[in-house]
């Protein structure tokens, strides 16, 4: 694993991607409310 | 390189697209860089843990991301449906972030459905989102190519 302070950027930095994937695991429903798309 | 690294955004997205489908094993990270094994790592704990999770408003540079979200919209807008929900679910993060962020997340759809133009994306867009735009249309322009 890399060090602490690049870990903590690369996790800074997808942070969204990271959120967006629990939460489509703990709320799914979200998935069919998304009429973004 | 060009293959690596999209081969390396490929395995990050399957290894997703398998915890999605339920698949919490750590064996999920063998085959992955080191960047991809912390993101996959960190979506592990946030499972377990959610408040394990990072906070999106905390991002120093949100053009680092840029390629994952060009992956992202690229096969979204090749129709693939795991893409659309992770995309949706960053699209919805990032309105709640306000900001940049939030006028972002409002051109998301127009880029998965191909718009292009980096005038008409930045026309709500600060000086930060004008910069992610272009490198996420400077990341889109490699991979429509293909």
């Amino acid at each position: 694993m890399p060090t602490p302070s690049k870990q903590e950027q690369i996790l800074q930095t997808h942070a969204g991607l990271i959120g967006a994937v629990v939460q489509t695991i703990y709320h799914p429903e979200l998935n069919n409310s998304l009429s973004l798309f | 390189m060009k293959q690596s690294e999209q081969n390396g955004w490929l395995g990050l997205v399957a290894a997703i697209r398998k915890i999605i489908n339920g698949n919490r094993e750590n064996s999920l990270l063998a085959g992955l860089d080191e960047e991809d094994q912390v993101i996959i790592d960190a979506i592990l704990k946030g499972i377990q843990d959610p408040t394990s999770l990072p906070k999106a408003d905390q991002q120093p540079d949100a053009t680092a991301a840029a390629p994952m979200l060009a992956q992202l919209i690229s096969s979204a807008g090749r129709g693939d449906h795991d893409a659309v929900i992770m995309l949706g679910g960053m699209a919805e993060q990032m309105s709640k972030a306000g900001g940049d962020l939030a006028s972002l997340s409002a051109v998301i759809k127009n880029m998965v459905d191909g718009e292009r133009s980096i005038d008409k994306l930045c026309t709500r867009m600060g000086p930060q989102g004008e910069s992610l735009i272009t490198a996420i249309i400077t990341e889109l322009s490699k991979l429509d190519v293909h």
